[in-house]
């Protein structure tokens, strides 16, 4: 049986530059769209490629639960439900208030950041595979 | 679902991770279903059943078979 979730080394290291290359990503899109550094073909491109990373870093995950035993599998699959309810509802919130209360404009992409934090505060939580 | 996995288990001496390379799942699993945290699939019952030696039933007693029957 292979370390359970998410004890896998070649997930930590790939999740990690991942992780690093989405930072980098945000840092060259704010440096790179000021003043018009960059032409907006590069802008697009490179926030193509950083979504793209985002869509891997799930195919990760995917993977990376799909080998697991049944226990673990179903414990996760509860916890990202939870997680994304969680996401969905705060961001749904945000919205809302945004465009309703005057709360100032926040960046989708932080729907990430946000999902992965949720998972991270949920788990504790979710113990069992039973409803 | 009530087993007598840690019974069974204990009674042979093996630690949880003994049992879960047996079986060929995580120690978190085995944990799980010994403290009912977890309903095992027909496949994984069986499969613990065999590192036993033992029927099914013998280790997750058929829930459905306490009551009258309707």
């Amino acid at each position: 049986m292979e370390a359970g979730w998410p004890r896998y080394r070649p997930y930590i290291v790939q999740s990690l530059l991942l992780w690093a290359f989405f930072l980098a990503s945000l840092v060259a899109l704010t440096w790179g769209s000021g003043e018009g550094r960059w032409p907006a073909a590069a802008l697009w491109a490179l926030a193509l490629v950083q979504a793209g990373s985002v869509g891997l870093q799930f195919a990760l995950a995917y993977r990376l639960i799909a080998r697991q035993d049944e226990f673990v599998r179903a414990l996760t699959a509860k916890r990202m439900i939870a997680a994304a309810g969680l996401t969905i509802a705060l961001a749904v919130l945000a919205g809302l208030a945004e465009q309703f209360l005057g709360l100032s404009h926040l960046p989708m992409w932080l729907v990430y950041p946000l999902f992965w934090g949720a998972f991270g505060m949920v788990t504790p939580f979710i113990g069992t595979s039973k409803p | 679902m009530k087993s007598r996995l840690r019974v069974l288990r204990a009674g042979l001496g093996w630690t949880q991770e003994r049992l879960a390379e047996t079986v060929g799942v995580s120690r978190q699993a085995i944990n799980a279903l010994e403290t009912e945290r977890h309903d095992p699939s027909l496949d994984l019952a069986y499969r613990v059943a065999a590192a036993f030696g033992l029927p099914v039933e013998q280790i997750f007693p058929n829930p459905h078979e306490e009551g009258p029957t309707p």
